[in-house]
């Protein structure tokens, strides 16, 4: 759960960075594959899926406090990737959410 | 910095005296105010006003900096502190 | 100060304050950091300690040893070891020294034998611990600069947020090689990711040590019944042989509800009044302090058990324990110390970002920060490298052997720190950076050839404690040669003449 709840929170963070028209760009992708509003909100559903992963797993005051502390790991990592290789970010969010459900299931 | 005038010298000494003193009397007298008038057994209390007078250090701390002008700035310490001080006062210590 | 804008008085609160104790505050948020596993630098700095026992045998044989090591003491003190230590951690008071001032004395004891002998004396990760709130100042000094410095960082950070206009909009930006942006988007970038818990562990930190700083509200009663827990006797001066002690710690864990025990104090040991206070452990919950079982040691009869359920003193233990973190598994203890990380790095780029966003200063005042920087920003990863480098080197009888270490933390900075004034910023970095890496890259190595535990054995005997310690020294150092080398790299633009701004 812990995994899934990790897959999520980097599938999310992929979204809302693809959601940012500046981002979008740097990204290359395709006009007619810019969705910024089903995007972001795409992106704070799986953070919120994310976030009770964590809580299902930990119980309320340990989950709330895994779910913040291993946003930033996952902010970060998407912002390297932005930085350094744009036009991977399309390819995550896909392979992470399947990541996340495998994980959630096992 | 040398091309500061000495009244602006003055507003920024102004509002770091303000800043740090100033809201460290704040705090104070809103603590001691908060400890004596609350209808608490006594160490809760004391907690409890301590916890809200280390809020409000850094409450006040920004106010002293981001008010529109110096008089502005210690005026409104001066009014919170002032009127936690009289609370704290009527109040009258605790037994 | 013409009038301004709500946002840009608070970005220039925001510049000086964090200037002002920045590198204190650099200071005090690495060595936080590095306390989050200060356990497990306690193992890994006295290797000689292997075994593992149960805790309540560990505290029984300890507490043998403290009978026949000091039996005059008034005051025993002793640290259950644990999920995340091996041994017994005991301090005890003896008699009042040359100066009349009370002297505590602090032995690590083999969870097996209850004995120090042959445990290197070091103060292990302790010595960084203290250090993050005391600063090696006598009390009460050292704590009332870092809870100014607490303080101080809670006001910058608020005022940084208000400042940052475009947080969201911003979020993922990092512009590489745009000079100042790109530090300004560095700094923007560490502070936000990890925001609440940079605001989190600055207002609890303030906390911890609020009894200090906001005093004022205390009365009589209110302090004397702040801790109904703390119950302790007079000693009668008539001595007394003590009952059992696993006894008393097994019921004692009973009545934590099968949870584990914290921390074992005993007043007046030996003594027919002899009280022994069972402290619950902090990994068992979120509080610190929670619930304390005490008993009269000579009888082995429980006097009292007190759990904190006042709700005001709840939340005061609550935000206590989140800073101290201790009610942390695993995985979470990751998340504090990588958060602490970028909390580090973000108080350290924005340091670097001042001086950048004043460039074209040549005034002393400009010189000395940007210097100044240098020496504290690479000091501090470069002193606790020392601090491990002479925990392996330093020979194993040696007096005041404890000591020793802590001087060659202290030498390192001080090193530091004269280079960093000494050299040119840029030369600076690389050497000190240069120097970190190769301080913190090699201790693995240094570690196995003075210790004769290397990651394969570690791997081999499931010892997560010493992989782990290599695996991020190893990391550590990779970074420090990364940003040595990127300073190498960077060429700064030719000086151009500056228009209107």
């Amino acid at each position: 759960m812990m995994l899934a709840s990790l897959a999520l929170a980097v599938a999310a963070m992929a979204l809302l960075a693809l959601s940012i028209h500046r981002h979008a760009v740097s990204a290359r992708l395709a006009l007619e594959q810019r969705r910024p509003a089903a995007m972001r909100f795409a992106g704070w559903v799986m953070l919120l899926f994310s976030c009770a992963a964590d809580i299902s797993d930990s119980g309320w005051r340990l989950g709330l406090i895994e779910w913040i502390g291993q946003l930033a790991p996952c902010a970060a990592a998407i912002t390297l990737l932005l930085t350094n290789r744009p036009t991977m970010l399309p390819r995550v969010p896909v392979p992470a959410l399947m990541i996340a459900l495998v994980a959630a299931w096992w | 910095m040398s091309h500061r005038s000495s009244s602006d010298r003055r507003a920024i000494a102004a509002r770091v005296v303000g800043g740090v003193g100033g809201s460290y009397a704040v705090a104070t007298a809103i603590d001691v105010a908060l400890a004596r008038m609350l209808p608490l057994a006594p160490a809760e209390a004391m907690v409890t006003a301590t916890l809200v007078g280390a809020l409000a250090m850094p409450t006040a701390a920004i106010w002293a900096f981001g008010a529109r002008t110096a008089k502005r700035a210690w005026g409104g310490l001066l009014l919170v502190g002032g009127g936690a001080a009289i609370v704290a006062l009527l109040a009258g210590p605790r037994p | 100060m013409k009038p301004r804008s709500f946002r840009q008085s608070m970005a220039w609160l925001h510049g000086w304050s964090g200037l002002v104790l920045g590198w204190l505050l650099f200071a005090i948020a690495a060595s936080g950091t590095a306390s989050v596993f200060k356990n497990e630098i306690s193992d890994w700095m006295r290797p000689e300690v292997t075994a593992h026992a149960d805790p309540i045998e560990a505290l029984a044989t300890a507490l043998a040893y403290l009978h026949a090591a000091a039996p005059n003491s008034p005051s025993w003190y002793l640290t259950a070891p644990d999920a995340r230590a091996s041994t017994t951690l005991a301090l005890f008071q003896v008699p009042k020294g040359v100066d009349g001032k009370p002297v505590w004395h602090t032995r690590a004891l083999d969870p097996v034998t209850g004995r120090p002998d042959g445990i290197r004396d070091t103060l292990g990760g302790e010595f960084l611990y203290r250090f993050h709130f005391e600063l090696q100042l006598p009390y009460p000094w050292g704590r009332m600069i870092a809870s100014a410095a607490g303080m101080l960082l809670l006001v910058t950070l608020i005022a940084g947020i208000i400042t940052h206009k475009r947080m969201f909009a911003d979020f993922f930006t990092l512009r590489p090689d745009k000079g100042k942006r790109s530090w300004l988007d560095l700094h923007n970038a560490l502070g936000v990711f990890a925001l609440p818990f940079h605001l989190m562990i600055s207002l609890t930190g303030v906390l911890t040590l609020i009894t200090l700083t906001l005093p004022w509200g205390a009365s009589t009663r209110a302090i004397a019944e702040l801790s109904p827990g703390f119950i302790t006797r007079p000693t009668t001066h008539r001595p007394a042989p003590a009952a059992d002690s696993r006894t008393m710690l097994r019921d004692a864990i009973r009545r934590f509800g099968n949870g584990h025990i914290g921390s074992v104090a005993v007043d007046n040991p030996g003594d027919a009044a002899a009280v022994l206070r069972i402290s619950r452990n902090d990994a068992d919950q979120l509080a610190d302090g929670a619930a304390t079982a005490t008993y009269a040691m000579a009888t082995g009869r429980p006097i009292a058990f007190y759990a904190e359920k006042r709700p005001a003193k709840r939340t005061y233990d609550v935000l206590y324990g989140l800073h101290l973190g201790r009610f942390a598994p695993t995985f979470a203890h990751w998340l504090y110390f990588v958060c602490g990380l970028l909390l580090t790095a973000t108080i350290a780029s924005g340091l670097v970002l001042w001086t950048r966003s004043r460039a074209g200063g040549t005034g002393f005042g400009h010189l000395l920060v940007a210097r100044l920087t240098v020496g504290a920003v690479s000091g501090m990863p470069l002193a606790i490298a020392a601090f491990f480098w002479a925990n392996r080197l330093l020979p194993a009888g040696m007096p005041f052997r404890a000591d020793a270490e802590v001087q060659w933390f202290f030498g390192a900075l001080g090193i530091a720190l004269i280079v960093g004034l000494t050299l040119r910023p840029r030369w600076g970095w690389i050497a000190l950076m240069a120097l970190a890496a190769a301080g913190w890259s090699l201790l693995p190595l240094l570690s196995a050839l003075t210790t004769g535990r290397n990651p394969a054995l570690s791997i081999a005997r499931r010892d997560w404690i010493f992989l782990g310690f290599d695996l991020v020294a190893l990391l550590l150092g990779i970074a420090a040669a990364a940003i040595a080398l990127s300073v190498t790299r960077h060429r700064p633009a030719p000086a151009r003449v500056r228009g209107p701004a």
